[in-house]
């Protein structure tokens, strides 16, 4: 009996140490001018708080591994918010990644290059303001590591 | 075939509701991301970040503008309510008031035309006419891109002369519903909370307006097209009892004299109708011997010779007394002289 509860508890151990803790949180940011000491005008990214119509908006999702084991095939999905276009070419990563686009509401995920809406005569290559969804597949995450993915997005 | 999406579930998914001036100010905007991975080739459970949150701030944009062609009204001297249009437009992201003042401009030129007159009265209606006001007149809240027609009249002064120029503007302030003069937030922004952005543009560049100031103006102008007449007598003796009809006769007793009265419209742009002209005669000159009253419109000048009647012309009526020349309804065209001419022998 003492056997095989070691066993089991040694099982648990092994399953415990083979679960990643990876968390993601987001943040928004948007560009500020600011006065520099020397009276340089510099932009900024500041937390996203005076937003306007015609405000571009960057979000940026942290990923954070605080476990002990290598995170893999991370799949990071983010719809784009109401009443927001999002902005050609913005959506990247931190480390390596492939990202792709949904325009059906994140039913699939194709690369822009690949994405097409409309029938017959129309049926056209989407435009950045049609997507819905982002996606980016992360590689990896190594233990005690975090990294981001971004993207830019214009509030309507 | 799965890349393909009908245009229909597109559609079905842009549910979100944008007018043309934005998202409506004090709307939420939220993201949130999810995350699969796997650890050792083994999917683990899905996670869900938090769901970053702002409201959308208040951004206060509009614009004043003049409608009419031409910029500057053709108006006579002492004309009264005299009505230039404008528009304001709301392209703020919600519902906006308005307060809206005019004035006459000093030495301020509009559409090439320099101020020199002032206008007189100037008033506001916001209802189309049926209700004017000095101001400042406040309006209601306007929607997102709603308009509103604005009318300004006011009075031409009766001596204004030809070719005086009246500009005035139109001033739009963005206000409170109190009416107080709405003000761009300062200072850290709450980002849970609908703060007020100006945004609208200048007017009028180079008067008093600045970008994002909530102030937006229009001008308007009025241009002054009245006659502009002058007068002028002049006389030929025609006769005398020594020497008959002759370029030589003198002006003695029983002599017939011609007299002219030069009535010169100096405007180039507005004839004169309507006038009257009165002559009071000298006491030393016999009323009852007037005759052959004519008169002589769009003539290039006039003028009289010894010992000749007024030539062409017609017949003028005289309602004077008996020592005053009187004709009515007279008309003198632009930038010509009606010659009004009459004989009278010298007692």
């Amino acid at each position: 009996m003492r056997i095989f509860l070691t066993t089991l508890l040694g099982l648990f151990a092994v399953v415990s140490m083979a679960q990643a803790d990876v968390s993601i949180s987001s943040s928004s940011f948007q560009e500020t001018l600011k006065v520099s000491p020397s009276g340089e005008k510099v932009k900024t990214w500041e937390k996203a708080t005076k937003v306007v119509p015609g405000t571009v908006i960057r979000y940026v999702n942290t990923l954070l591994n605080s476990g002990t084991q290598v995170a893999t095939k991370l799949v990071v999905k983010n719809p784009i918010p109401k009443n927001m276009l999002y902005v050609a070419n913005s959506a990247t990563c931190a480390s390596e990644c492939t990202v792709s686009y949904s325009v059906d509401g994140g039913r699939s995920y194709y690369q822009a290059s690949e994405l097409y809406v409309g029938l017959g005569d129309k049926r056209h290559l989407a435009k950045a303001s049609d997507y819905t969804n982002i996606q980016w597949v992360v590689s990896s995450l190594n233990a005690t590591s975090q990294s981001s993915v971004e993207y830019k997005a214009l509030l309507k | 075939m799965n890349k393909l999406l009908s245009t229909v579930a597109i559609m079905a998914l842009s549910t979100m509701a944008v007018n043309a001036a934005g998202t409506t100010a004090g709307e939420t905007i939220n993201n949130t991301a999810t995350l699969s991975f796997t650890v050792d080739s083994v999917a683990q459970t899905a996670v869900t970040s938090n769901t970053d949150t702002f409201t959308v701030d208040k951004k206060i944009d509009f614009i004043l503008s003049h409608e009419d062609t031409p910029k500057h009204l053709i108006v006579v001297a002492g004309k009264q309510d005299a009505q230039r249009s404008f528009k304001l437009v709301n392209e703020s992201n919600a519902v906006q008031k308005f307060s809206l003042a005019v004035s006459d401009l000093s030495s301020k030129t509009y559409d090439g035309k320099a101020d020199s007159a002032v206008m007189q009265n100037l008033e506001i209606s916001i209802d189309g006419g049926t209700t004017w006001a000095a101001g400042p007149v406040l309006t209601a809240e306007l929607a997102a891109d709603a308009e509103l027609s604005v009318l300004v009249r006011g009075d031409v002064l009766l001596d204004a002369t030809d070719g005086e120029v009246m500009n005035i503007q139109l001033e739009s302030t963005a206000v409170k519903t109190d009416g107080t003069a709405e003000i761009s937030t300062t200072g850290a922004d709450n980002k849970a909370s609908e703060d007020t952005v100006l945004a609208e543009g200048a007017g009028i560049s180079d008067f008093d307006n600045t970008n994002f100031d909530g102030k937006y103006s229009a001008w308007a102008g009025y241009l002054i097209n009245t006659p502009n007449l002058t007068l002028a007598k002049t006389s030929c003796v025609l006769s005398d009892p020594v020497n008959g009809v002759n370029a030589n006769a003198k002006r003695i007793p029983g002599a017939t004299v011609l007299y002219l009265l030069d009535v010169k419209n100096a405007s180039s742009s507005t004839d004169a109708t309507g006038v009257s002209i009165s002559d009071t005669l000298a006491s030393t000159l016999d009323n009852a011997t007037i005759a052959n009253v004519k008169q002589d419109d769009g003539k290039a000048s006039c003028s009289c010779t010894n010992g000749v009647a007024y030539a062409g012309g017609t017949t003028a009526t005289n309602s004077g007394s008996a020592s005053q020349i009187t004709i009515d309804g007279l008309s003198i065209t632009k930038a010509k002289h009606n010659c009004v001419s009459f004989e009278v022998k010298i007692k």
